[in-house]
């Protein structure tokens, strides 16, 4: 109606426009010659996800790079076309489909978070497009489906390795906090089959919302309860937003942790007391420690040499690592066919990547063990090997 | 006992940073009739600017005016786009704009500073012990930044020409237009005094909580909820809706579950939205007869 100011209104319409733009990116590969081999991605890089597929994006970009870099896939170039789901079911549904439906497209790596991995999964298999999913649902890939391949360790491994720690320690009667989301449903009741598995007591269980201000309340409730531990299954923040209120209220119980925690944010939030809590991880998260013996090794120093030196790669960056490099593989061995690329990652066996050994099978599209986790704790505003 | 004082002291402090959303809602509500959907999103910034600065050992009061800085570019976003662009008094267009502005805000503070969170550095808080209540000694500063933050504003618009204008402006802008009133600085002022609250919030909200780019939506939930208790024009009701809000969740957190938090918002605000016309019906009811009967 009024726009007294026509050039700095559009100023700012222009610069919004450009913000939004700028979640949704395409790389256009830069050699001519050999048609270029197109991927897709469908990732959570904004919205209530991008905690975890911004990470994954940032590594399948830089990877993509540096195969171009090196000449490509036996002389073909890589077109990534990237886009963002924003954790949106729907909008995953739609972006994996508009790039199923380009028989350009090779393969698709995606979704990042389970809800938006698990409604891509139908359109996977109808369009019969492989999809290599970094979504940790074991709905996923139990039972497996032909074109669904899923890269991140069980979340029951991750829980399983906690719980052995606990054991260890003689700790027999914790409180849970799981996040009030998908991830924090699904972990509920793997923690359940884990602990009881473990002859560990869940006097107190906390589903709390990890975006919220504060858990204070909740770490007052289950202190009440003569634990002698505390155990968070959490998207982010929600390790952080524990170990604060946990510092808030002096509490120094043990306590223990899925992945997400394992970064500066929670380092600094739990403050001296993060020397209190163990957080099973995998290997990239601790890349400095990692003996040359180990499987890992190489690809865990292969892809942390591709960042600037003021950022480094984590759980997440690993796994979409992972995905990436198997996929490109099957590529190089199959050629642009998405059925025989379907077949070339099912046929994966030993392949030694970030987060642990793959191996697939017809029988088994969850492709990764325990061997490549690893249990660490906070230590002067580092993390370092548990024991 | 000792839980229900340690619930009412946590709600007290969180509630503390849900009043300073809800008083920047209520004065540019009443100065430029829009629900600023994005004043959550001016706290957030705020809190990440703060906590960025005083992570990079810039000291307190930069920190503190670096959150103040970061709400007012914020702030001035919005009210170039939804003010200006939107034009004074279409309220709907105003608050889609508003709606968009708070997404813009969460992007840019996404592209800023990444997925990764904040907290303040490394250190151990000062615990506060009554008996067997422990808790962190920066909640008590936090409930004091409120109230001085609220007195402050009171006293700015009841006893300064300043903020007699800004009321002027908020009550009949025609007239005060036609007293010489800067009708259009006083829309940007209330912007700015948005910002400042919010600023004041970031920095409190900053030092007992984490700072992340997506904090806002909750926080303009919760603001607005307790705006709304003050009928969206007193700040000191919107400053007791916020109190009681946070009260109110962490009882409920303490006693039910964490997960009715949410729910228990919006359930909140349903019931503050309906109250007053339902006691007005029931009154109105209870009046009839006695009206037939006359």
């Amino acid at each position: 109606m009024i726009t007294r100011h026509p050039f700095a209104t559009r100023l700012a319409l222009i610069a919004g426009g450009a913000l939004i733009a700028g979640l949704s990116v395409t790389a256009v590969p830069r050699a001519q010659g050999n048609a270029p081999y197109v991927i897709g991605a469908v990732l959570t890089i904004s919205g209530s996800g991008a905690n975890f597929g911004q990470p994954s994006a940032e590594a399948i970009k830089l990877l993509v790079k540096n195969v171009n870099d090196h000449g490509g896939i036996k002389g073909h170039q890589i077109d990534l076309r990237l886009q963002d789901d924003g954790g949106d079911t729907q909008r995953a549904r739609a972006a994996f489909a508009q790039l199923a439906d380009d028989k350009s497209v090779l393969a698709i790596i995606g979704s990042s978070a389970s809800p938006a991995s698990l409604a891509i999964k139908p359109i996977a298999n109808d369009k019969q497009i492989p999809d290599l999913t970094l979504g940790s649902s074991p709905l996923l890939s139990h039972p497996p489906t032909p074109y669904v391949f899923q890269f991140p360790v069980p979340t029951s491994l991750r829980a399983r390795a906690l719980f052995d720690e606990m054991k260890r320690r003689h700790i027999a009667k914790i409180a849970e906090f799981v996040s009030n989301d998908d991830y924090g449903q699904v972990s509920e009741k793997i923690l359940d089959a884990e602990a009881k598995r473990a002859g560990v007591a869940l006097v107190d269980i906390e589903r709390f919302d990890a975006m919220g201000a504060s858990v204070d309340s909740e770490v007052t409730r289950a202190k009440s309860k003569d634990i002698q531990g505390f155990i968070v299954f959490s998207a982010d923040p929600g390790s952080a937003l524990v170990a604060k209120s946990m510092v808030n209220q002096g509490v120094n119980l043990p306590a223990f942790a899925d992945s997400p925690a394992v970064n500066p944010g929670f380092l600094q939030a739990a403050g001296e007391s993060a020397s209190h809590w163990t957080v099973v991880t995998t290997k990239i998260d601790i890349a400095d420690l990692v003996h040359p013996s180990d499987p890992s090794y190489k690809a865990i120093q292969a892809l942390v040499k591709l960042y600037p030196a003021d950022a480094k790669p984590n759980h997440f960056s690993g796994t979409g690592a992972d995905a990436f490099n198997i996929l490109i593989a099957a590529i190089a061995k199959a050629g642009p066919d998405r059925a025989k690329i379907r077949q070339a990652i099912e046929d994966t066996k030993g392949y030694d990547g970030v987060t642990g050994v793959y191996t697939f099978s017809p029988d088994v599209h969850q492709g990764v063990g325990s061997e490549g986790l690893e249990l660490v704790t906070g230590d002067n505003g580092h993390f370092k090997l548990a024991r | 006992m000792e839980a229900f004082v340690q619930y009412l002291i946590n709600g007290l402090a969180v509630g503390g940073v849900f009043a300073l959303v809800a008083i920047g809602y209520v004065v540019v509500f009443r100065v430029v009739r829009i629900v600023n959907i994005a004043q959550g999103d001016f706290l957030a910034a705020a809190t990440l600017v703060f906590l960025w600065l005083m992570n990079a050992h810039a000291g307190l009061v930069v920190a503190a005016l670096g959150a103040v800085a970061a709400a007012l570019v914020a702030a001035l976003f919005v009210e170039r786009i939804a003010v200006t662009a939107g034009g004074w008094y279409d309220e709907l267009r105003a608050f889609l704009l508003t709606l968009a502005a708070s997404q813009l805000i969460q992007g840019a503070l996404l592209l800023c500073f990444g997925t990764q969170y904040l907290t303040m550095p490394s250190s151990a808080p000062p615990i506060v012990s009554l008996g067997n209540v422990h808790f962190n000694g920066i909640y008590l500063l936090v409930i004091a930044i409120v109230v001085v933050a609220l007195a402050g504003l009171v006293l700015f618009l009841e006893r300064t020409p300043l903020g007699w204008a800004m009321l002027a402006t908020a009550d009949d802008p025609l007239a005060a237009r036609l007293c010489a009133v800067p009708v259009r600085t006083m829309g940007l002022l209330a912007f700015a005094i948005a910002a400042l609250v919010a600023g004041i919030g970031g920095a409190a909200y900053g030092a007992v909580a984490i700072g992340s780019w997506n904090a806002g939506t909750t926080l303009s939930t919760a603001g607005f909820a307790a705006a709304v208790l003050g009928g969206m024009k007193d700040p000191i009701r919107a400053a007791i809706g916020g109190f009681t809000l946070g009260i109110l969740q962490a009882l409920v957190s303490g006693y039910a579950a964490s997960y009715l938090q949410d729910p228990l918002t919006f359930v909140f605000l349903v019931v503050v939205l309906l109250a007053p016309a339902t006691l007005r019906a029931l009154r109105r009811r209870r009046a009839r007869p006695a009206t037939v009967a006359a």
